[in-house]
């Protein structure tokens, strides 16, 4: 990188060496548009001129533009000796001039300062023909010379006088002598004797063009046929890449919107100075629209493009591999507005002169003696007619836009793919190449030529990236323009362009300057620390929801499993099962086994009203009270009664429990328990093989507070004689539901005890779990299934 | 026979409400009646219309080739091309003057030209030839590199008089004198050297801002090109044109900005509905292809239909190559937003509307002739038969005889392939439009909307700033209006009547209507279709209505496809854990609890959707405060439920008024194991305060929470635990309070926000709490330090990484043992 430091700035200056040496020779100003006449110069010649023409312009306002007509520049290539096409200079400046009433004049100049043309609009309808006051012969023949020059004498008169909407037409005509199908025009026509309309032009018949065009068709059609299916390639995967990003992360929208804004410098920049009301002048003249709508349409137009330029390197941004981070270091640090930070001093300073450098590339594939014929352009003609011509390379932020999405967006995401190398590579190159001929093409008729200077400047941008950034990237259009239209200005050789043109090189050396002090005295900063700040942190990635959902829920039903005994307690004389089956991910059911401190063990079966999480949150905070309670007596009415007070507190009387607690006391085979509201615990006796419900009184916790829960709260007491099997259940047993919507039902639940009473507590428990399994078929689950059996076994059969 | 609830059966549910069903009633029985009055008032509505042709396809390539063979070729043989063009100057300025403008001015500057162009097989001689809707001749024109008419030995007044001959012979009675000399210039745009070029202007009477412009190209005494065209005054230009174009660029631009806000929006939705495995990408795909294919077959038949200027030498070469790859391309990108915008704004309607998609979900398993699927057909066309008759009054009231209904078909109508296209467009631009109105849009408004009054009207009213698509927005035109209107009406009264297919439904059967009766009338070409269309129309129509009675109804869940299913899945999972989050506020106090000599303040700010953290407070008998401040890890739901495990126990145990370090020690035991979470274990402390003694009691397990202590001369002081005993868990300390002190009790949340934030310590944060403020009691300290922490306009609220959760406690002073039991 170091290298970089030294070897941009002396390519710059070599290339202004090369500039020096070539401009004149080959580039398309200096060799065909030869300009002399500055805005403000064009402007006073065409106050001149309508004030000649009778028109008072004070107090109208002025706009200036500059164009070139293809067609013209490639006949006056291919016939460079012919008389007639060297009378017109294909660049031509427009200066409309508008009053406030709308009326408008328009004046178009060639480079020299000859007006070409002249055109009056009114506001007002025509009169009708204006046959009278034919103007005079010398008006006609003075005005004949004012356009044509000293080639009037050449033009014969074709039409003389002829009535028409506009005025009376009277037009000459000049053919060129040599060649059959090239010929000047000129048309003038006047009303009351005023000048209405004046039109100064050439014309070269299709045929004497249709070999060139039909080589430089189809040259254009290959290279926009490419541009066309690789802009929207790379157009496609930057906005899915975005858009695909944004579901994972935000900071990367958050870096394109702000590193996006250096775009608006030169939109902002066109507004201060002017610039986009000088164009919807002439938008408004040329499309037909009110100026207020064409600006309008500017703004919109700008937000697009500062939105679309946030949008690719957002896009590139959020995909960058560790190796292109350095690259990225200054525009992030541009992004954090650290905009006085070294590295963006020092990406800007090499950007400015690696554009520069760029500058002399375009000119040295006209040294190789098979492609001289060609002229070099560079840049459109714009910056001759902007109202601030020094400002105006600043427009590179947004031109050098092909260069942006190549090396901020398809370059990472070309290195983000599992390719070799030389396949990036390539693929890279032949992307570049025909991206930057395409847009560029600065050798309009000669695509041998065009290749090799964009293939020298794609590779010289590489090698700029790779010692540099992105930032020095987008920078190096600035450079490059600044270069060219410097030289541009400086060459024209008339003292009104040089002074714009020391303004522009003034200007940008001193923006350089400023870059360059940046660089040296500019804020240090920890590079790895920037680097390390491009990860996205821990907040901005977020996950599919119901992936996090489903995880949370997996643990929150790891958890809730974990808080259920592993396995019942062995009981001398008993055996015991107990399962707890949710209806959802977690539920609001719950078992427990107690180790009361008199060795008695309290069986525990609770059911929180309604469902999913926050029966379960109930659930656990029941379960946390009972683990408390275990550790005193195995009082139940006052355990009972604690927990409703607490269960009233949290529940605020919108969520109740039921619950069945009892305490065996296993050596005298007594069970004593309570019932708050829950389903009667079934009790099959084996002495007479029947079954019954215990049903003692009690309302369910949470639902009344004191008095009034304890006063409804009985204790029954039961023995349990061998091959007794008693079974807590919640109603998630005896409601369960068929595909028919029947109840399982209690009956149900003592005809299959009856039918298993025979076996221990776990096969009991299977018998019942299988059944109502079988019962429910293809049925929901809705509600949680729990169960505890008991079975006071044979004292023998444990033995 | 047919009772009204055999006829309802297929639209409303037995159990729907009176006025439903009369509505669906009406609806379904009115229509046949409003369709007949509909089409009666459309023929009336056609009397006026401006644009009526006598030409067709084969009638234009038959002039054409009239032409030729009176210019000596044989063209029977030729390619032939044509395409009809609307000139939009002529059609504003006849407008203007429809009264004074007479049938010839009529006929010189016709509304809109068909231009057919004949190319001989070896593309040496071309004929083009432009007719008006009348067919009368405005333009004809030979070249090509074989086009060599003879030139030699002809004076230039020969040449004249082989003009002014060919200009009587075309303008019939209109004298030669009144068009004065021709202007004569030489020129090549016939493609052979040395044309001589006539021109005549002439301006017709009462029209000062018209000027017929007779061009003729002669070669010897050949008319190689003879052309009228109408030259507007600049007056007109500015008068009348600039200020309806900016109008119409205005509303451009307001479409285009709608339509790229909301593809942006839906862009963002598809991928967050692609990540949650939401998006239907088999439908997206399959939109986007049909829409590829067919458009594609399309261009393939009539690849100039997209063409605006039919030369000859752009029919071939690499500049046709790159605008066919760039129709492509362009065609590529929309079918890809379409599908796009169809997968995003799908899921919206499955979450809000579940039952509105079931027609199309049936239709796309392949059972067509299904009740479902017939009744939202006939439901659409019903609704579309009553909104064709309000289109039409619209019509006869502001617009009658419009002709932008088929502005888009009339070049269409000179294609190759006709009715293919319409046939292929309608279905297209119906669905466009329905993206565009719908299902797009409530990507963005449903989350943001809730009453379904309140959206129809946000729909409706994005729906007509969008305008209706091919449409140019034209603002000043009432037509466009009545028609925009027509099809947002068509897209949203349907859906929300009854579903999404039967707004399709309507859409393309209204878009039919409305299109077909009026080419009927303009272009002879589909007055010949009127039959076939006919049996198409019944064709589609009559099975799947039988269906809607007698067909077989699939539920929801039977047709639902699995993209749904996890639509149903996440919304379920979604509900339960807001469920989850209000039951945990439920177990937070609802207030601190009001005791002598302290004030006290508390918050725990969620970073999920359920918490981890969680405080408590249990006033005791005596009159000391009890509090149990804890933090369950960010195992979300996991982490409540281990926090509510603890708070179940803790709360039995303070009943015992037991030594807070003994319950701890206790809590300890009995759930350690259960206390350990993945993201760490849950660490949690209990105090104790006794305002009459001014003593504050810790007990701890794990490192968090802390406590500062900010005493009135703005000093803070960590109230640190007495370290561990061996073999102990727990850590506990006591600290004697002064009257003023505040006690801030924070979990980790605070610390780790305010290391993202580089904001200090959290006894920093004390400090400028305390000196931003004067700090009268708990909550005054308590809410600064959280405004600072969760600053308006910050988005850090949002991206809170671990719960935060504080206790603020103020001593106010030392009360009486006494005073505080009372």
């Amino acid at each position: 990188m170091r290298t970089a430091n030294w070897l941009i700035p002396c390519g710059a200056a070599v290339s202004m060496a090369v500039m020096a040496w070539l401009f004149p020779a080959k580039d398309i100003y200096a060799r065909l548009f030869q300009p002399r006449v500055t805005r403000a110069e064009a402007i006073e010649l065409s106050r001149a001129l309508g004030a000649q023409y009778g028109v008072d312009t004070s107090g109208w306002t002025w706009a200036a533009t500059a164009e070139t007509r293809s067609e013209q520049t490639a006949a006056r290539i291919a016939y460079p000796d012919s008389a007639v096409l060297q009378s017109l200079n294909p660049l031509s400046f427009r200066v409309l001039a508008t009053a406030p009433s709308g009326e408008s004049m328009l004046t178009i100049f060639d480079p020299s300062g000859r007006p070409t043309a002249f055109q009056r609009r009114s506001v007002n309808a025509p009169r009708g023909a204006a046959s009278e006051g034919a103007a005079p012969p010398d008006l006609l023949q003075r005005e004949l010379e004012r356009y044509a020059g000293a080639r009037s004498g050449a033009f014969e008169l074709t039409s003389s006088g002829v009535a028409s909407q506009e005025g009376l037409r009277t037009a000459w005509e000049w053919r060129d002598p040599a060649r059959t199908g090239i010929l000047a025009r000129f048309e003038l026509v006047t009303r009351n004797r005023t000048v209405i309309r004046a039109t100064y032009s050439t014309e070269t018949a299709f045929r004497l063009l249709v070999h060139s065009r039909r080589e430089q068709q189809q040259v254009t059609g290959a290279l926009i046929g490419g541009l066309i299916g690789i802009g929207a390639l790379i157009a496609f995967l930057g906005i899915w890449n975005f858009f695909s990003r944004m579901t994972t992360r935000m900071d990367h929208v958050r870096f394109g919107l702000a590193a996006g804004l250096l775009a608006a410098a030169p939109i902002l920049s066109n507004w201060i100075t002017g610039t986009i009301a000088n164009q919807a002048a002439f938008a408004s003249l040329d499309i037909g629209s009110s100026a207020a709508t064409i600006i309008l349409g500017s703004v919109t137009g700008s937000v697009l493009i500062i939105v679309g330029v946030g949008l690719l390197l957002a896009s590139g941004y959020a995909l960058l591999p560790e190796r292109a981070k350095p690259h990225w270091v200054a525009l992030r640090l541009v992004s954090q507005r650290q905009v006085l930070a070294a590295p963006v001093g020092r990406e800007i300073t090499l950007g400015l002169l690696g554009g520069a450098a760029l500058a002399g590339l375009f000119y040295l594939p006209s040294l190789i003696p098979a492609l001289t014929g060609g002229y070099v352009q560079i840049a459109a003609p714009v910056f001759l007619m902007n109202p601030a011509p020094a400002i105006s390379p600043l427009s590179g932020l947004t031109t050098g836009v092909d260069l942006l999405a190549l090396f901020a967006f398809f370059l990472p995401w070309l290195q983000a793919r599992p390719w070799r190398g030389w396949m990036i590579n390539a693929a890279f190159g032949v992307a570049g190449m025909i991206i930057v001929t395409a847009i560029r093409q600065p050798y309009p008729r000669e695509i041998a030529a065009s290749l090799i200077a964009c293939g020298l400047v794609l590779a010289a941008l590489a090698a700029i990236y790779r010692t540099t950034g992105v930032l020095a990237i987008w920078f190096c259009t600035v450079g490059l323009l600044a270069a060219k239209q410097a030289a541009t200005q400086l060459s024209a050789g008339t003292p009104a362009y040089s002074a714009e043109g020391m303004q522009t090189a003034l200007l940008w050396l001193g923006a350089l300057l400023v870059a360059a002090m940046v660089w040296r005295f500019g804020a240090q900063v920890d590079e790895h620390a920037v680097i390390e700040s491009m990860q996205p942190s821990g907040s901005s990635i977020s996950r599919s929801d119901r992936d996090r959902l489903l995880a949370e829920f997996a643990v929150a039903r790891r958890a809730q499993e974990g808080m259920l005994p592993l396995a019942p307690p062995a009981i001398p004389a008993y055996s015991l099962a107990a399962s707890c089956e949710p209806a959802r991910e977690v539920g609001g059911d719950l078992y427990d086994f107690l180790p009361f401190p008199g060795g008695e063990w309290g069986l525990c079966v609770a059911d929180v009203s309604g469902k999913g999480v926050p029966a379960a949150l109930y659930m656990t905070l029941t379960k946390g009270m009972l683990v408390s309670a275990a550790s005193r007596a195995a009082d139940l009415p006052l355990i009972a009664s604690r927990m409703n007070r607490f269960l009233t507190e949290a529940g605020r009387r919108r969520t109740f429990v039921t619950m069945s607690l009892g305490v065996l006391d296993a050596p005298r085979g007594v069970f004593r328990h309570i019932r708050a509201g829950h389903n009667p615990p079934v009790l099959y006796t084996a002495q007479d093989r029947a079954c019954r419900y215990l049903m003692p009184k009690g309302i369910g916790l949470g639902i009344t507070a004191g008095a009034a829960f304890e006063r409804n709260l009985e204790v029954e007491e039961i023995g349990l004689n061998p091959g007794d099997v008693l079974v807590l259940y919640s109603d998630g047993l005896t409601e369960c539901m068929d595909t028919d919507r029947q109840l399982y039902g209690e009956e149900r639940l003592c005809d299959i005890l009856r039918r298993n009473a025979h076996l221990n507590a776990s096969g009991i428990q299977d018998a019942i779990l299988t059944d109502a399994r079988t019962f429910r078929g293809a049925a929901d689950p809705h509600d949680d299934l729990t169960i505890v059996v008991l079975r006071a076994e044979a004292r023998d059969s444990l033995r | 026979m047919f009772s009204a609830d055999s006829i309802l059966r297929p639209f409303v549910e037995a159990n729907a409400k009176a006025r439903a069903r009369r509505l669906w009633l009406v609806l379904l029985l009115g229509a046949p009646l409003l369709l007949a009055a509909g089409i009666w008032l459309q023929a009336r509505n056609n009397q006026h219309r401006n644009l009526i042709l006598s030409i067709d396809r084969e009638k234009v390539i038959a002039t054409a080739r009239r032409v030729a063979a009176e210019n000596g070729y044989d063209a029977s043989g030729w390619n032939a091309y044509v395409r009809f063009d609307q000139n939009e100057r002529t059609i504003r300025f006849v407008q203007e003057r429809r009264k004074t403008l007479g049938k010839r001015s009529r006929q010189l500057a016709p509304d809109g030209v068909a231009t057919t162009l004949l190319i001989a097989p070896d593309d040496r001689v071309w004929c083009r030839v432009a007719t008006g809707p009348d067919g009368f001749i405005v333009a004809t024109r030979f070249g090509g590199r074989g086009y060599r008419p003879n030139s030699e030995g002809i004076s230039e007044e020969q040449s004249r008089a082989a003009a002014e001959a060919a200009l009587r012979q075309w303008l019939g009675d209109m004298a030669l004198e009144r068009m004065g000399e021709p202007e004569v210039s030489t020129t090549e745009d016939a493609g052979v050297p040395s044309a001589r070029r006539f021109v005549w202007r002439v301006q017709p009477r009462r029209l000062p801002e018209l000027e017929l412009v007779f061009t003729f190209d002669v070669v010897g005494q050949t008319i190689a090109h003879r052309e009228v065209e109408p030259n507007y005054a600049q007056s007109f230009t500015n008068r009348v044109v600039t200020p309806l174009s900016s109008l119409q660029q205005m509303g451009g631009m307001l479409r285009s900005f709608i339509i790229i806000a909301l593809s942006l929006y839906a862009g963002f939705r598809f991928a967050r509905r692609a990540l949650e495995r939401e998006a239907p990408h088999r439908r997206a795909f399959l939109l986007g292809a049909t829409v590829l294919v067919f458009g594609g077959a399309a261009i393939f038949v009539d690849p100039f239909i997209h063409d605006t200027d039919l030369r000859p030498d752009r029919l071939q070469g690499p500049i046709l190559m790159v605008q066919l790859l760039a129709l492509v391309v362009g065609l590529a990108m929309q079918s890809l937003l379409l599908g796009i915008s169809y997968g995003a704004g799908e899921g919206e309607i499955r979450e809000s509307w579940p039952g509105k998609l079931t027609s199309l979900d049936t239709l796309l398993n392949g059972h067509i002739l299904s009740a479902n699927v017939g009744a939202s057909t006939v439901a659409g066309v019903a609704c579309g038969a009553w909104l064709f008759l309000l289109t039409q009054v619209a019509f006869s009231l502001w617009a009658p005889g419009s002709d932008s209904t088929i502005d888009n078909y009339l070049n269409v109508s000179f294609s190759r392939a006709p009715l293919m296209i319409l046939l292929i467009n309608l279905p297209i631009v119906s669905i466009f439009n329905s993206l565009l109105y719908l299902l797009v849009p409530l990507t963005f408004l449903r989350r943001r909307i809730e009453k379904t009054p309140l959206m129809i009207l946000a729909l409706t009213l994005i729906a007509l700033a969008a305008g209706k698509i091919p449409l140019v927005p034209e603002i000043s035109n009432p037509a466009y209006w009545i028609e925009t209107g027509a099809m947002v009406a068509a897209i949203l009264a349907p859906f929300f009547l009854a579903d999404y297919l039967a707004s399709v439904a309507a859409a393309i059967f209204l878009t039919f209507l409305c299109l077909f009766g009026d080419l009927v009338v303009a272009v002879p070409f589909w007055q010949s279709q009127m039959g076939l269309m006919g049996a198409l129309i019944a064709i589609t129509f009559i099975p799947l209505a039988i269906a809607a009675w007698t067909g077989r109804r699939y539920e929801d869940e039977e047709v639902r496809p699995s993209h749904a299913r996890n639509i149903l899945q996440r919304l379920s999972l979604q509900a339960e854990v807001s469920a989850a989050r209000q039951a945990q506020l439920r177990l937070l106090p609802e207030h601190p609890p009001r005791i002598p000599g302290v004030s006290i303040a508390a918050s725990c700010t969620p970073a999920g959707d359920v918490g981890g953290d969680f405080y408590d407070f249990f006033p005791l008998s005596d009159g000391r405060l009890g509090m149990i401040v804890a933090e369950g890890g960010n195992d979300g739901l996991a982490s409540a439920l281990t926090i509510a495990l603890a708070k179940g126990f803790l709360r039995y145990e303070s009943s015992d008024n037991s030594d807070i370090e003994l319950i701890l020690t206790r809590l300890e035991a009995a759930l350690g194991s259960s206390l350990r979470r993945t993201s760490g274990r849950t660490s949690l402390a209990l105090f104790l305060l006794d305002p009459a003694q001014g003593v504050l009691q810790m007990a701890r397990s794990g490192a968090y929470p802390r406590v500062l202590i900010l005493s009135p001369d703005h000093a803070v002081a960590e109230f640190v635990p007495d370290p561990h005993e061996a073999g102990q868990s727990v850590e506990s300390g006591r600290v004697a309070l002064m009257p003023g002190d505040f006690i801030f009790i924070y979990t980790d949340g605070l610390p780790r926000l305010l290391a993202r934030k580089a904001a200090g310590q959290p006894s920093d944060l004390l400090v400028q709490a305390a000196h931003l403020h004067h700090l009268g009691s708990a909550s005054s300290l308590h809410n600064t330090v959280v405004d600072l922490l969760l600053a308006s306009g910050d988005q850090t609220s949002l991206e809170l990484t671990d719960d935060l959760t504080a206790v603020t406690i103020r001593f106010e002073n030392a009360i009486s043992l006494g005073e505080a039991v009372a």
